[in-house]
């Protein structure tokens, strides 16, 4: 139900009343075990993160949890461990587990305490049949999808994705300066294409239990802002499905209404979040986190600026100081300052004067658009 | 009659009574004579003439043997047995009327601008009105020394006791009085009017003064000779404070001499002084600033009476039990104001009559019609306008009616947003009210009133939240005798949501919910003698509860229909209660309720594993229980008493103890409660909600008893209150009980209160100091909130000071200042930050065990009426104000929210800054 944006109208109407608030800080010292990811069945790769919990208050963050065993347990005991690759991150290329088995998770921390989950039944995740978009009252573009299982039998579904979207440069350079001379960039070395990537930070999760199909319409899974950088030329999202069981469901459906959804007239009472991880010698310790056991099942979409309406994207450099990408015209005996040979360059080779001598140069900021957070590598899947 | 009255009485004007009539003796032996000749024998004595209706006294034969006797002696014997009364004028007139005497002279002052020495002199503001209050005033002091004969008048006073009854009506509208008081001069005997009006008094024979007081009406007195039962009604005049008025303060007693605990009282008028948001006099934002009353936040529909839950509060609008007493998510109360007479809020003596809820008992009288002609009143305000009509139905003023309406137009603001998903948006809400009353004859009268409220609220063009209030209720009235009567009422009550969706024509539904109620009551009220004032009755509700209706919105809709069985039950109470005056300075108000409710099937009802947590995999078996067959029986006494010791005319103390149950819960997890949240009734998991509490008081009323002062402290204990597991899901769950938890708390609070009552300044200061625990102590529950330990209830706030101020400058000219203070509600807050799913997320532990910022907030307002001018079309007044008058943006929650990745803490005020009001307000 859709209470909550509801009372949000209701606020606006009256007053906007929303300030920052800092709480007061608050120590407790609360070092709980944070455990999170999914034991992926089939050929993809299962990945669990292990942290702490700081205090509020703490900079640090996150707490990664270093050092830890990590096992996937079949009920016939059969071991699959995982790989520590550092930031309290536990991987396993494809498991290969089969459906309706049950499989648990065994953590043994570098403290010596050991942490299992209870014992999940592996679940079959249907395909994505549509990623659909649309603009809302407000243009913004909202991704939904849309998936059924014709078994009836998934129910409850859980979506995360990835999102990729094409920027350039305020201006592009053909050259770079190496070896003290002039080369043509190749493809791989364009500064002037970028994609930026990004992860869901939300919880998206639907359930179809109260209709007589197991059938998922229009889902919304992912909103971009109305003329967001994201769609200034070319966007594409991966949305990643697994199918839940209901104690899952349950689990990201209190943790989103406790931790995304506050702020209304009638916010829920903070519950405690039921994990299905315990400490096997202090089993009233605190465990965050819910281990689920299901195949993945991705589908991919692009959206071209030009299919979106009234989309009026002002691109990050406009924000540059004025002059900031005024071509300089270097001394060639100035080129080293420049452009060191070594260590970080502030200025790119931009080209020769068509007159006289030395060399043109620009700002990083004006050239590489790899400043603005992306990566000059073309994705594998962009076209 | 009357022609004859006034020629006579002019002429008989400054004439002395006692006309020489020792002069005059008759002397004769009348056998059987017919009562002319009588007349003729005595005028040929005497100087006295006779005036009489030959048809009223052809049936009469004299029998009488008067030697040198008085005339009156004569006639009080001759007459004693029939109807007829006489009177003597000073000039030896005799007038023989039917029924009652009349009466031969005016008060000395009748045709005089000077001054009476009665005790409510009014000094006059304005010239205009000069002539009015003159008027009125005359009126009023010629009943007061006029000397009403009760009963059948005899010669010599009878010993013993007799009791006199009647009603006390406002003179403009013909209006019952509800809680007037009545009481003899030295105040030893004293009764209050009932909710109709009515009074029985029982008082020795005699000569008494009676005074009669009640809330914004003068005061008044009536001489009364009582020689037997008989009538006596009364009509009381709307108080008027003027500038030059020299008060002579007359007696304000209730606080100190009622035996009740921790009643508030409060007219419609008072109300009306209040300032609020959006100018619309608004009886719950009232019933918050009165002491003992919480609330989790400025918006919320939802009060707390000394520690009590929001649903144990039985709210009564002229009987009939209101479920959602707020409009547009609690920013309004339900209630029109110009319907409304006024409210008396019971937090710790609750009369035995009533029950069924642990905190409080909110009453809300409805007002009658204009019994003597066609009125008028509305108001045109920033969000909502409303209508009240009213007049008699007939000539002969015993039927009349109300009828009153409300409406908002915030669809149209709503509109006028410049953003979409306003514009899209649409809110509305409206109430009716209608009220008609006939009187039969004077032991019967019927009462009938009818109740709708429905809010509409449509987001963006999609979700559709819907609620409604009906209620209808039939009174009758019937006195058996002076000393019994007993009021009869038939009633139903209902309450129902529901919110629906079909923008996605798949997954489009409609949830529906509602509580259904049918009652029925009969009240008596036993007055058998002046130390006693016994009630007693029966109350008797069925419910029918749908708790639960999921349904397809659309052809296409793949919504399977899941309803949540519904629930039935009886609950029926019956009581006693005596007030009884043991001296003059002690009185105790004793009252046994005892309430059996029957939980009805039909219904499947799950088994759970003894000794095992209540959850699904635990159902060992189903029950079904067939149609009206008895599930499970809940029973219990309920003790109600209360007594008073006056240690002085205006001081006194009070104690009480109170205990209560209560069969009907609503089901809530968030903070504030809201619309949607749904009602359950007890089950054979679900025991009765009980409590009781001690309270003791101490009153005391200064100048004059203008100025009321009380200090109460209380205790209380509450049992089986409802929590909730940890993601309980509470709507469309078919096994509540597997995501309830019994829950237990305390509170104990103290409250001082002052009160002026008079006087260009009046208004009120309370301070409170409370507090409420709670805590989980279900031993099925594995994992208990805060570890079972005691934690402070959503709205535990320590300290609340609240000041209602009104300054009347003049007639036409008034301002009103309310100011409130409370200590933050307690919140929880986040003990630790953690990463998932891409985002930091914060960790909850402990439940609230910090607070919000204090809450501070003065309102201002200011009123101007039209002139008095007493015929003009229509009486009209404005009222202007600032709400929030410092801006102050108070906080109504502080909470964490995980926004791109990140934990952002905010501070969400509901009215942060000032909000002017204007309304427009008139009568006719």
């Amino acid at each position: 139900m859709k209470s909550k944006k509801l009372y949000w109208v209701l606020i606006l109407l009256f007053c906007n009343c929303k300030e920052k608030y800092t709480p007061p800080a608050i120590s407790t010292n609360k070092n709980y075990l944070v455990v999170e990811g999914t034991i992926v069945t089939g050929s993809d790769s299962t990945i669990v993160l292990l942290s702490r919990t700081s205090n509020i208050s703490d900079t640090i963050l996150p707490n990664p949890e270093l050092g830890a065993q990590v096992t996937v347990l079949g009920e016939g005991n059969d071991p699959h461990p995982l790989t520590e690759t550092g930031n309290g991150m536990y991987v396993s290329p494809g498991l290969n587990l089969s459906i309706n088995q049950k499989y648990q998770l065994k953590i043994s921390t570098a403290d010596g305490k050991q942490y299992l989950s209870d014992l999940v039944t592996a679940k079959l995740t249907p395909p994505i049949d549509s990623l659909g978009w649309r603009q809302d009252s407000d243009h913004n573009v909202v991704i939904y999808v849309n998936t059924h299982d014709p078994a009836n039998n998934t129910r409850y579904y859980q979506w995360n994705y990835i999102e990729t979207w094409q920027y350039h440069a305020p201006n592009q350079t053909l050259f770079d300066w190496v070896n003290e001379q002039i080369v043509v960039r190749s493809p791989d070395q364009q500064l002037y294409n970028c994609w930026s990537y990004n992860n869901s930070s939300s919880i998206n999760v639907a359930s179809s239990a109260k209709l007589a199909q197991d059938v998922i319409s229009q889902a919304p899974v992912a909103l971009v802002n109305n003329s967001s950088e994201k769609i200034a030329s070319k966007y594409s999202i991966l949305v990643k499905q697994y199918a839940l069981s209901q104690d899952a469901y349950e689990f990201w459906q209190t943790l989103k209404t406790t931790t995304e959804q506050l702020g209304t007239l009638f916010d829920p009472q903070p519950a405690q979040l039921q994990s299905n991880i315990h400490c096997v010698s202090n089993p009233g310790e605190v465990v965050v986190g819910f281990v689920s056991v299901a195949s993945l099942q991705t589908k991919r979409i692009f959206i071209n600026n030009g299919d979106v309406n009234y989309w009026f994207s002002v691109p990050y450099y406009n924000e540059f100081p004025a002059h900031l990408c005024d071509i300089r015209t270097v001394p060639a005996d100035s080129i080293d300052y420049f452009l060191p040979p070594t260590g970080q360059r502030n200025y790119v080779l931009y080209g020769q004067p068509t007159a006289g001598s030395g060399y043109l140069v620009m700002p990083v900021d004006c050239l590489d658009c790899r400043t603005h957070g992306g990566t000059n590598i073309k994705p594998s899947f962009w076209p | 009659m009357r022609y004859y009255l006034l020629i006579f009485c002019a002429v008989a004007l400054f004439a002395n009574s006692s006309y020489a009539q020792s002069a005059k003796l008759v002397t004769g032996n009348f056998i059987d004579v017919p009562f002319s000749q009588f007349v003729q024998e005595v005028e040929s004595q005497t100087g006295f003439h006779f005036y009489y209706d030959s048809t009223t006294t052809d049936t009469i034969k004299v029998t009488y043997r008067a030697d040198h006797e008085q005339l009156n002696s004569i006639l009080d014997g001759i007459l004693r047995a029939t109807e007829l009364r006489y009177s003597i004028d000073a000039d030896g007139r005799v007038f023989i009327t039917k029924g009652a005497a009349i009466y031969t002279s005016l008060p000395p002052d009748f045709f005089g601008r000077k001054k009476t020495r009665d005790t409510t002199t009014f000094a006059v503001a304005e010239p205009e009105d000069f002539e009015k209050e003159n008027a009125k005033n005359k009126l009023k002091s010629s009943l007061e020394n006029k000397l009403f004969e009760i009963g059948i008048k005899t010669n010599n006073i009878g010993q013993g006791t007799a009791t006199i009854a009647g009603y006390v009506r406002d003179a403009k509208t013909g209006e019952a009085i509800i809680g007037a008081n009545i009481f003899t001069e030295d105040r030893k005997s004293g009764t209050v009017t009932d909710q109709f009006g009515y009074f029985a008094l029982t008082l020795s024979k005699g000569r008494h003064v009676l005074l009669i007081t009640s809330i914004g009406m003068g005061d008044t007195r009536r001489q009364v000779v009582l020689y037997s039962e008989g009538k006596l009604n009364i009509e009381l005049y709307e108080y008027v404070p003027s500038l030059k008025r020299v008060v002579v303060s007359a007696d304000k007693t209730v606080n100190v001499k009622g035996v009740d605990m921790g009643v508030q009282k409060i007219t419609i008028k008072n109300i009306k002084q209040i300032p609020t948001a959006f100018g619309e006099a608004d009886i719950l934002r009232v019933v918050l600033s009165m002491p003992g009353v919480t609330s989790v936040g400025e918006s919320s529909t939802g009060f707390n009476v000394r520690g009590g839950a929001a649903d144990e509060n039985l709210i009564l609008f002229s009987d009939a039990t209101i479920y959602n007493p707020s409009h547009f998510f609690g920013f309004f109360s339900a209630f029109n104001p110009d319907v409304v007479k006024d409210v008396e809020l019971y937090k710790s003596s609750i009369p035995e009559k009533y029950g069924g809820r642990l905190a409080s008992v909110l009453d809300v009288t409805s007002r009658e019609g204009n019994k003597k002609k066609f009125s008028g009143e509305g108001g045109i305000g920033p969000l909502t306008s409303r209508l009240t009509l009213e007049g008699p139905l007939d000539s002969s003023g015993k039927t009349s009616y109300i009828i009153g309406g409300r409406t908002t137009y915030s669809d149209w603001i709503l509109k006028q947003i410049p953003n979409s998903d306003y514009s899209r948006s649409s809110a509305s809400f409206y109430d009716v009210n209608l009220n008609i009353n006939h009187e039969f004859n004077a032991k019967n009268s019927l009462y009938i009133m009818g109740y709708l409220s429905q809010d509409k609220f449509r987001l963006n063009s999609d979700t559709l939240y819907e609620y409604s209030n009906k209620n209808a209720n039939i009174k009758w009235k019937h006195i058996f005798n002076n000393k019994l009567y007993g009021v009869f009422t038939g009633g139903i009550d209902s309450y129902n949501f529901a919110i629906s969706s079909s923008l996605n024509p798949v997954n489009a539904y409609k949830f529906a919910f509602d509580v259904n109620q049918e009652t029925f009551r009969a009240d008596f009220n036993y007055a058998p003698n002046n130390k006693h004032t016994i009630d007693f009755g029966l109350n008797s509700i069925l419910y029918k509860l749908h708790p639960g209706t999921y349904t397809p919105n659309s052809d296409k809709s793949l919504v399977v229909p899941d309803t949540v069985q519904a629930e039935q039950a009886l609950e029926t109470a019956i009581y006693i209660g005596d007030h009884y005056d043991v001296t003059s300075k002690f009185s105790i108000n004793a009252g046994l309720r005892y309430s059996i409710f029957n939980y009805l099937g039909p219904q499947q009802v799950y088994d759970y594993a003894p000794g095992l947590p209540r959850e699904v995999g635990n159902i060992t078996d189903t029950v079904n229980y067939g149609k009206g067959k008895n599930i499970k029986t809940y029973q219990g006494p309920e003790i109600r008493l209360s007594a008073r010791y006056s240690l002085s005319d205006n001081t006194s103390i009070k104690i009480s103890y109170n205990t209560l149950r209560q069969y009907i819960h609503m089901l809530s997890n968030t903070t504030a409660i809201s619309p949607t949240d749904i009602w359950k009734l007890s089950d054979q998991y679900i025991k009765p909600q009980s409590g009781d509490q001690v309270s003791l008081g101490f009153y005391k009323n200064l100048k004059s008893n203008t100025i009321e002062t009380s200090v109460e402290v209380y205790y209380k204990r509450l049992n089986n209150y409802l929590d909730y597991k940890s993601g309980a899901q509470l709507i469309l769950n078919h096994h509540i009980e597997t995501d309830i938890v019994n829950a237990e708390g305390y509170a104990y609070g103290a409250e001082f209160f002052i009160k002026k009552t008079e006087g260009k300044l009046n208004g009120w200061i309370s301070y409170t100091y409370s507090r409420t625990l709670l805590r989980t102590n279900d031993p099925l529950v594995a994992q208990p909130t805060n570890n079972g330990k005691y934690y402070p209830s959503d709205y535990d706030k320590p300290n609340i000071l609240n000041f209602i101020g009104n300054y009347r400058f003049s007639h036409r000219f008034s301002i009103s200042l309310n100011v409130n203070y409370s200590t933050g509600r307690p919140i929880t807050l986040p003990v630790a930050e953690y990463y998932y799913n891409g985002s930091y997320r914060v960790l909850y532990s402990d439940r609230n065990q910090y607070r919000i910022p204090d809450y501070f907030r003065t309102d201002f307002s200011i009123n101007i009426e039209g002139s008095h001018k007493i015929k003009k079309l229509a009486h009209s007044s404005w009222t202007l104000g600032l709400y929030n008058l410092t801006g102050r943006k108070n906080p109504y929650s502080v909470y964490f929210t995980s926004e791109n990745g990140v934990v952002n803490g905010y501070k969400l005020s509901i009215f942060g800054a000032v909000i002017p009001f204007v309304t427009y307000n008139f009568k006719f």
